[in-house]
């Protein structure tokens, strides 16, 4: 019984951490009835107490809200960029073929279905879907087809020239066969730059090397005045399929023998073929009464 | 048996006063502090009258530790000592005092919980840092131990129900 006052002397002496502790640990073994009386409580202590609803979720914080705001921020304006770019193509392309009744369809073109490329068995199917030896690409699929009204023949290009023509037509995706393909035959004609001057030259017919980079024009005369460097477009020549100008290539060599009469121009397109992807199929605008 | 009768009044005590004299509920505000009886202190003087010295020291003692965890305030202990002390003094001088009269009851638990309760305002203000506020402390005492005195007789009325089991004798008039 002594040892009682000494004891509450400890306790007094204690500090006042270990005192609230003390409090804390006790605390619910002396409010049994806390929910009970807890409407008429104005503790705010007991005012935040767990009643058994689960707590509510946490809205995303402030700055996870601006980082999703800022990222979709950057995806909308690389989307628009690119929107901005197909429409400066399209314009280019409406002012080249200068009032030329048509459609543009804007396609893409996807690799061809190659099922690998290196097993001796599946070489003649590559072969068959447009797959040279050393991997050369010269013909690819098209997003297009009949759905779109697209038909054989028709054009391919972008805004910086001409990339193939429509091969087998389906409802949804076509062929395309590439300038490179030695099957794809073109009536063209040379245009030189001299003096700041743009002239037209000679017209010849521009093959597919097979080769996936370049193109062949034949029945160029050895007296005419072409060199590396000059532009090659579609010929405007009646008997030609296609519409005129299309920009064909740029000349990348004049190979010419001693014994030749006529040039044989290799030319490399100005698109680069296998890596084209958004795309524009010229059609004829049947209401305009087009080509 | 009668040990465990005590402490589960006690105990009962200490609920009640912290569930239901509580701000919102029976504690009453008045100038700004809520006024709340301490019936674990009207448990102690009903002990201080009734049951052995040595016994009032130990009882005592631990319900003032009780009223010390069960505070949002001051150190442990102070309470415990102050119960202890003040109640076994008051356990001293009982025979003196008619136990059974309602205004004994009522004078005896308003000065038990004004001493203590001042002491511990007092030291709970000094231990925090705080003025003294003596003046406050005894008016915040005061209106507690008005409280407690005005709730005392219906305590013991209902403890002296109690008396055969917590093994209390009392002379007739004191029933």
């Amino acid at each position: 019984m002594a040892a009682l006052p000494v004891v509450a002397g400890v306790f007094i002496l204690l500090p006042q951490s270990v005192t609230d502790q003390a409090r804390v640990w006790a605390g619910p073994a002396f409010t049994p009835l806390q929910n009970l009386t807890a409407g008429w409580t104005l503790d705010i202590a007991e005012q935040i107490h767990d009643d058994g609803a689960p707590p509510p979720t946490r809205a995303p914080g402030l700055q996870n809200h601006v980082d999703t705001l800022e990222n979709a921020l950057a995806e909308a304006t690389a989307r628009l960029a690119e929107y901005d770019r197909q429409v400066q193509d399209l314009a280019r392309l409406r002012q080249a073929l200068d009032g030329l009744p048509c459609r543009l369809v804007p396609a893409r073109l996807v690799a061809p279905e190659v099922p690998g490329g290196r097993a001796g068995g599946m070489l003649a199917q590559g072969f068959l879907k447009g797959v040279r030896s050393g991997g050369a690409i010269i013909s690819r699929r098209l997003t297009r087809g009949t759905r779109e009204a697209i038909r054989q023949g028709e054009p391919i290009l972008t805004a910086a020239g001409l990339v193939g023509l429509v091969d087998k037509v389906g409802p949804l995706t076509s062929t395309v066969r590439l300038l490179t393909d030695p099957r794809t035959s073109l009536m063209v004609q040379t245009v030189t730059r001299r003096d700041g001057q743009w002239r037209p030259g000679p017209e010849g017919v521009a093959r597919g090397t097979g080769d996936g980079t370049t193109i062949t024009v034949e029945g160029i005369s050895r007296t005419s005045d072409v060199q590396p460097g000059d532009f090659v477009v579609t010929s405007p020549s009646p008997e030609a399929a296609l519409p005129a100008y299309l920009i064909v290539g740029r000349i990348a060599r004049c190979d010419l023998k001693a014994t030749d009469l006529f040039y044989s121009l290799v030319v490399e397109p100005r698109v680069p073929l296998p890596e084209a992807r958004e795309v524009y199929v010229l059609s004829p605008d049947v209401q305009a009464g087009g080509q | 048996m009668r040990w465990i009768l005590v402490a589960i009044i006690g105990y009962a005590g200490l609920v009640i006063e912290t569930a239901v004299f509580r701000p919102g509920g029976l504690a009453v505000p008045i100038d700004g502090h809520w006024t709340r009886p301490d019936l674990a202190l009207v448990v102690a003087v009903f002990v201080a009258l009734y049951f052995q010295t040595h016994e009032v020291f130990i009882v005592t003692w631990l319900l003032g530790l009780g009223a010390d965890l069960v505070s949002v305030s001051g150190r442990l202990g102070v309470q415990a000592l102050a119960f202890s002390a003040v109640l076994t003094a008051l356990s001293t001088v009982r025979r003196s005092l008619n136990r059974g009269w309602v205004l004994t009851q009522s004078v005896l638990c308003f000065a038990a919980v004004l001493v203590i309760h001042l002491a511990w305002y007092l030291a709970a203000r000094h231990l925090a840092g705080a003025a003294p506020a003596v003046l406050r402390s005894v008016e915040e005492a005061a209106l507690d131990a008005t409280y407690s005195a005005i709730l005392a007789p219906y305590v013991f009325w209902l403890l002296m129900r109690l008396r055969g089991p917590l093994g209390i004798l009392v002379e007739p008039h004191e029933i």
